[in-house]
């Protein structure tokens, strides 16, 4: 019988967290309310979001490897595009850029400052299909795999960030939606000693936020993609709820690991790495 | 009083990964625990500048910055040392010099007391406890800064800017056949749990048992194995009462030391795969694969699984990648067998060599 995801990611244990990533044509679009394109705005979601991670597990020398990250970018074909423990990524970034950002000065006011931020994903530049089922299909492999070698660690967890719905190979956008939810629930109900495995996910299309809706009427005001994008996400489990309390991440009862209108930096607090600050988590 | 106190490291990790600390002065008979946060940059130095605070510095706990200035700064002069080596060994810290301009610092616990004859005082902040222990070895009282069930985000010290929760003085006096424990939090939460069934007599009694830093290895390892204490650095110090009240330290395990040890023994290994490597180095798999021959070729099946050990380990030297294409995983072998086995099969092989010629 499956657990309830509350193993702690450890050195000893670490967890596989696969991050899939809208790459079509679309993501070329506008992001709602921004003058910046989707694929800009997702792209810098998950370079975010490896780094968090890699700052959360940083111990001032070198991050220890609690987690092995793999990203996938899909349009007409799923592809890796990075992949490694947290020490690998964190020497092998793409590059470094500097980007400036506001802190606190200590005395309750805010200063300007340059931040290091380390790149492995670019934005996309070509048009393309969203062959999502493709992307779910080759993160099934991995957690498959990775559940086969190491059946004692956390469940992994998969983040998609999307624009969107499904479509490939000239099919039918229902036929798309149908075959990639079909993938997603054969995911959901893979698991190992700690659960089952879980999907996250997060849209980016709109600018309607909505935070772990706990029903699809929550978010039928965002159009059928949200509603499509609930019904592959996994519910937030009983050992993730405490890290988003402390996270001040709002969690009710049946909520659900999917975020609509922001990045997805918030699903990785609910991620537990071990003993952290609480509040310097907050983004 | 007895004192004994001891250490360890998570499951998989190391001494050098160790984010707690704990220190005891006998002139003073004072001591202190601190338990580092995961989440933040180096936490065990800050542990470590807040037990020595506490120990060597009359330090009155206080969650405020300017109780902590002294000790940040000290903190933050090593941290800064550590940057600049960095940089002149042609590193790029760039992630500590984001930690460090976002005041991204560490977090740490403390628990710590002072003996004044069987009387004592001190503080706590955090999951980090005082657990008094009775004659029974029951637990009458778990002494931590708030109340509750344990979880991740406990109240600490800001090596930088801030902090979390308030400073909780707490006092007392050791009884004749008491004990007092001061615990990091894998030893607090599981005597917690044990303590709500009435159970906690037997475990207490397991760690007053513990006379040596090996007895409590294999102590935590079993707890974490077979009870399901939580993997995490665990640090325990037991105060028991005697016919003096001086501090008499029977086993106090040293950190530093614990940290040498390891390093000496990670440099004895590599050395050791060193004296090998011009075995290893140049054999590539499918060059194993032939150099090491099949069981079909007469040989024991003694030898065969002599081979078979080598070969894993080869291939692991070689190319770790190749561990996937390995069916039966044989790493449990030390340095030493090894090189033992390959001395063993280079003999084999040259005698077979021989034989042929």
């Amino acid at each position: 019988m499956a657990g309830k995801n509350e193993m702690q990611w450890s050195s000893a244990t670490p967890g596989l967290l696969v991050i899939l990533l809208d790459q079509s044509g679309s993501m070329l679009c506008d992001y709602a309310g921004t003058t910046e394109t989707r694929t800009v705005y997702a792209t810098r979601a998950i370079n975010r979001v490896i780094d968090e991670i890699i700052q959360k597990n940083f111990n001032g020398a070198t991050p220890k490897n609690r987690c092995f990250i793999a990203v996938i970018g899909y349009n007409q074909r799923a592809k890796e595009l990075c992949s490694g423990f947290l020490t690998n990524l964190n020497d092998n970034p793409i590059r470094i850029d500097d980007i400036k950002q506001k802190v606190s000065d200590g005395a309750g006011g805010l200063v300007e400052t340059t931040k290091k931020m380390p790149i492995w994903v670019d934005p996309i530049t070509e048009d393309g299909s969203t062959n999502m089922k493709e992307a779910f299909t080759l993160a099934k492999d991995l957690v498959s795999q990775w559940m086969q070698d190491k059946p004692n660690n956390p469940a992994p967890v998969i983040i998609n960030i999307s624009d969107g719905i499904p479509y490939y190979e000239g099919k039918d956008v229902k036929d798309c939606m149908n075959e990639t939810i079909q993938v997603a629930k054969e995911i959901m109900s893979l698991s190992c000693a700690d659960g089952n495995v879980l999907i996250f996910n997060a849209e980016i299309g709109n600018n309607i936020k909505v935070i772990f809706p706990a029903a699809k009427s929550e978010v039928s005001s965002v159009g059928e993609e949200a509603e499509f994008l609930y019904e592959i996400t996994s519910e937030i489990p009983e050992g993730y709820k405490e890290a988003a309390t402390k996270n001040e991440l709002p969690v009710k009862p049946g909520a659900h690991g999917c975020i609509f209108g922001a990045d997805g930096t918030d699903l990785i607090n609910l991620i537990n790495f071990g003993s952290s600050k609480g509040q310097k988590d907050k983004k | 009083m007895k004192i004994r106190g001891f250490i360890t490291h998570k499951k998989a990790e190391t001494y050098v990964d160790c984010q707690d600390f704990f220190a005891v002065n006998s002139g003073k008979k004072s001591v202190a625990i601190s338990d580092g946060m995961s989440q933040s940059i180096f936490p065990q130095w800050w542990a470590k500048e807040l037990v020595t605070a506490w120990n060597e510095n009359d330090w009155q706990p206080n969650n405020t910055d300017e109780s902590l200035s002294l000790w940040r700064e000290a903190w933050l002069n090593r941290v800064l040392t550590f940057l600049e080596s960095e940089k002149s060994k042609g590193k790029n810290p760039y992630r500590l010099e984001n930690s460090l301009t976002e005041k991204r610092g560490a977090g740490a616990t403390l628990c710590a007391i002072k003996f004044i004859d069987n009387q004592w005082n001190g503080y706590v902040l955090g999951d980090s406890c005082l657990i008094i222990v009775n004659a029974d070895n029951n637990i009458t009282d778990i002494l931590r800064s708030n109340e509750g069930e344990f979880g991740n985000h406990p109240e600490f010290f800001d090596s930088m800017i801030g902090g979390k929760g308030e400073v909780k003085p707490i006092a007392g006096v050791l009884h004749p056949l008491c004990k007092l424990l001061l615990v990091s939090d894998p030893f607090a939460e599981f005597l917690y749990e044990k303590q709500k069934t009435h159970q906690e007599s037997t475990f207490i009694q397991q760690l007053l048992d513990v006379q040596s830093h090996e007895s409590f290895v294999a102590l935590v390892e079993r707890w974490r194995e077979e009870e399901g204490m939580h993997n995490d650095d665990s640090t325990l110090v037991i105060i028991e009462p005697n016919d003096t009240q001086e501090f008499i330290l029977e086993s106090i395990d040293d950190l530093a030391q614990l940290c040498k040890e390891e390093q000496q023994r990670l440099e004895e290994s590599q050395k050791q795969t060193e004296a090998i490597s011009p075995i290893i180095s140049p054999i590539t798999e499918p060059q194993i694969t032939s150099t090491i021959p099949s069981s079909e070729q007469n040989l024991s099946d003694d030898v065969y699984c002599l081979l078979e050990d080598i070969k894993t380990f080869l291939i692991q030297k070689v190319k770790p990648i190749f561990l996937k294409r390995i069916v039966k995983k044989k790493s449990n072998k030390t340095l030493d067998q090894l090189n033992s086995y390959i001395r063993t099969i280079d003999t084999i092989l040259n005698r077979n060599n021989n034989a042929n010629k």
